[in-house]
């Protein structure tokens, strides 16, 4: 990973960025109640996913609950 | 949508050569390290060696159909969000120094705690404010410090909102 060219100005690259993900928070609070639900099931299982995570190599400090 | 999934699609596009490496960030790495909060995206941050990579990025999942909205490629109908290596150092190191992780049997990697909370202070919204002070106890504080010394500029001033939050807190 040498000779990395970084963005010299990041704020429309963050612009855009930002405004994509306003357009979706807004499709998602505008979707069925039912819809809705289906969200909230995925979240809740993605979060039990996320909880069950295991870290196997670290290079900094460990999850918290694992120390 | 499926986490599990976008995590599997992630390892293939990385054993074809179609992003170098990749770490979580964003809500699913905060939720990750604290507990859950509504978070719609993924975001993804990757290494990729130019703007050109990134585009045709876009163009791999293009040619598959999948659905694309602005700046997200929807994985297993999950919307993900690619930020490139490139973006800054602190986005490079982010990835380089990320933690590997098993979630049930499929392997990823994470950017670690501290990472997680540099990257929110140059984010800095108000939801921002309110992770990192939720992360802040479980960090490495001379870690985090580290890491803030080593990127910090006028563009994020990294220190002086470091410094904020601590006084808000």
């Amino acid at each position: 990973m040498t000779n990395i060219n970084y963005i010299k100005d990041t704020k429309k690259f963050w612009q855009t960025r930002e405004k994509a993900r306003r357009n979706l928070d807004a499709k998602r609070a505008s979707v069925s109640y039912s819809e809705k639900i289906i969200i909230a099931d995925k979240l809740r299982s993605d979060a039990r996913l996320l909880k069950n995570g295991r870290i196997t190599s670290s290079k900094s400090s460990p999850k918290p609950s694992q120390t | 949508m499926s986490f599990q999934g976008a995590l599997v699609a992630l390892n293939e596009l990385k054993e074809k050569g179609v992003i170098e490496d990749y770490a979580i960030g964003g809500g699913y790495a905060v939720m990750f390290y604290d507990i859950p909060i509504t978070t719609y995206d993924l975001d993804v941050l990757a290494v990729l060696p130019s703007e050109d990579a990134f585009h045709k990025l876009y163009e791999y999942f293009r040619e598959r159909g999948a659905k694309i909205e602005d700046v997200y490629i929807f994985i297993k109908d999950m919307p993900v969000q690619f930020l490139p290596n490139y973006i800054s150092p602190l986005f490079n190191s982010a990835i380089e120094e990320a933690n590997e992780i098993e979630f049930e049997g499929v392997f990823s990697k994470i950017v670690s705690i501290e990472y997680l909370i540099v990257l929110l202070l140059t984010a800095f919204r108000l939801k921002d404010k309110i992770r990192i002070l939720r992360l802040f106890d479980k960090a490495n504080k001379n870690v985090l410090i580290d890491i803030i010394k080593r990127f910090d500029n006028d563009q994020h001033q990294l220190h002086k909102r470091y410094k904020k939050v601590l006084a808000d807190s």
